[in-house]
C-alpha cells in the first residue's frame, strides 16, 4: 500500500520506539498478563 | 491559487516543503453531482450553497492542500473565501481519502460517515468544544461525505512524536475535562445513540470485524520488523493479547456504563484555544465514535503520551477525570472503574493495531 512505512529510515525509528515502545511499556506496566489471567478464569 | 475573477475555482497544493504542480479544476455545476467527494471537484457553485448564499456573492475562492496530509482517513484543504456575504473568510474541508485502498477502508468501516454524522446530528447537542460545522452532506448509501468546518489552524497542536513542546499537565487536564463533560452528557443514553447506526455499539457488526482483523494485525505484526521496538520482555505478554484480542473487544468489553466515547482520544486530535483559557480543548476527528466505557478515551490518551510523561502523570489524571464526571452529575461510577487496567489494555492494543494496519 502506498501507506507503507519504511521502517528503515530514521524517522520511522525514532516514531516506533516513541510510539510502539511507549505502548508495549504500558502492558507492562500494567500487568496485561495479569489482566488476562483473570479474564481467563 | 488566487484570484479576483468570480466562478473559478482553485486548487494550490501547499509547496512550502515540495514541489507539487498547481491544479486547476474546471468549474462544474452542482446539478453534476450532489456533493463533491474529492477536493478537486469542489467549484464556487457548490461554496455558495454549502454557506446558504447566492454564488454571486462569493468573487473568489481558493483551496489550499497541505503538502503532507496528517492523516490516511481523508483528504483535507484549507479554503479562503473572498465575499460580499457575511460568512467565514476561511474553512477546513474534508473528504474522503483519495487513495483506493484507503478509501476501501474507510467505506468498510464506515469511518467517514460515521464522522459526518458525528458532526450533523451529534456535536450540535454534545457540550464540548468542536471544530464549528459550516457544512455537512453525507451518501448514506456510499458513506462518501464532505464536511466544511472551521478552521482551526492558529491553535496550538500537540505532537507525541516531537520531544518539544511536551504537552503540559494542566493542558492533559483540561482534555480529561473535556472528555468527562462529553462522557456525563451521553451516560446511559445507549438507546439514544443507537438511533445513529453509524454510532458503532458492542456487538455492531463494524466493530465485530474491526476486532477480528485487530487480532489478526497484531499477530502480523509481532513477525514484522516494527516488532524491533518491543522491549524483549513484552512479547510473551503481547503474544497472549493478540490470542485473546478479538474477546477484549467482545466477549469482555464493558457492557455497563456506557456513554459516547471519541476514541481515538490523543494529543494530536486536540487544538487548544489560547483564547479561551476556561475551555481551550477543541476535539477533532470524530470517525471513530462510538457507544463505549468513557475511561477508554482516558486510557487512550495516557497509552500514547512519552512513557516518562505518562508514568508521571497516569494516578493523577484518572482522579481528574473521575472528580469532573462528578462534577457533572455522574453518580456511582467509582474511581478503581473509571480507568481501570482493561481500559488500559485495549486502548494500548487498539492504537497498536491501528498503528500495525496503517503499515501494511
Amino acid at each position: 500500500m502506498a501507506l507503507s512505512i519504511d521502517v528503515t529510515g530514521d524517522e520511522a525509528k525514532r516514531l516506533g520506539a516513541r510510539v510502539v515502545g511507549g505502548l508495549l511499556q504500558n502492558l507492562i506496566d500494567h500487568r496485561a498478563d495479569k489482566l488476562l489471567d483473570e479474564l481467563e478464569a | 491559487m488566487s484570484g479576483s475573477a468570480p466562478r473559478h475555482s482553485g486548487v494550490v497544493h501547499d509547496s512550502s516543503v515540495g514541489a507539487i504542480p498547481t491544479v486547476r479544476s474546471p468549474t462544474c455545476s452542482s446539478g453534476e453531482i450532489a456533493f463533491p467527494t474529492k477536493l478537486e471537484d469542489v467549484t464556487l457553485t457548490w461554496i455558495a450553497s454549502a454557506f446558504g448564499v447566492d454564488p454571486s456573492s462569493i468573487t473568489a475562492f481558493e483551496l489550499t492542500i497541505p503538502d503532507q496530509n496528517p492523516g490516511y482517513g481523508s483528504e483535507i484543504a484549507f479554503l479562503r473565501i473572498s465575499s460580499t456575504a457575511d460568512i467565514p473568510t476561511c474553512a477546513m474541508i474534508k473528504v474522503p481519502p483519495l487513495h483506493p485502498e484507503s478509501a476501501a477502508l474507510a467505506r468498510a468501516a464506515g469511518s467517514f460517515r460515521r464522522e459526518a454524522v458525528f458532526y450533523k446530528f451529534l456535536a450540535p447537542e454534545t457540550p464540548v468544544r468542536t471544530p464549528e460545522v459550516h457544512a455537512v452532506e453525507v451518501d448514506d448509501s456510499t458513506g462518501d461525505a464532505i464536511l466544511v468546518l472551521e478552521d482551526c489552524s492558529s491553535m496550538a497542536t500537540f505532537s507525541f512524536i516531537r520531544d518539544d513542546p511536551q504537552v503540559r499537565l494542566d493542558q492533559l487536564q483540561a482534555m480529561v475535562k473535556t472528555a468527562a463533560r462529553l462522557h456525563a452528557h451521553w451516560w446511559n443514553r445507549s438507546d439514544e445513540l443507537a438511533r445513529f447506526d453509524a454510532v458503532m455499539r458492542p456487538g455492531h457488526p463494524t466493530w465485530t470485524s474491526l476486532a477480528r482483523f485487530t487480532q489478526s494485525a497484531l499477530g502480523h505484526f509481532l513477525d514484522s520488523p516494527w516488532a524491533e521496538f518491543a522491549p524483549a520482555e513484552s512479547i510473551p505478554t503481547l503474544r497472549r493479547v493478540a490470542q485473546n484480542f478479538g474477546r477484549l473487544l467482545t466477549d469482555w468489553w464493558p457492557t455497563n456504563n456506557l456513554t459516547l466515547a471519541h476514541m481515538d482520544f490523543h494529543v494530536q486530535n486536540m487544538f487548544y484555544d489560547h483564547d479561551t483559557p476556561d475551555d481551550p480543548i477543541l476535539a477533532f476527528d470524530w470517525d471513530g465514535c462510538h457507544i463505549a466505557p468513557g475511561a477508554h478515551d482516558v486510557a487512550y490518551l495516557l497509552s500514547l503520551l512519552p512513557i516518562d510523561l505518562r508514568r508521571r502523570h497516569e494516578a493523577e489524571l484518572p482522579s481528574h477525570y473521575h472528580a469532573n464526571l462528578k462534577l457533572e452529575g455522574v453518580s456511582n461510577y467509582g474511581l478503581r472503574t473509571s480507568c481501570g487496567t482493561t481500559d488500559l489494555v485495549v486502548s494500548s492494543t487498539r492504537i497498536y493495531c491501528r498503528w500495525r494496519s496503517a503499515s501494511m
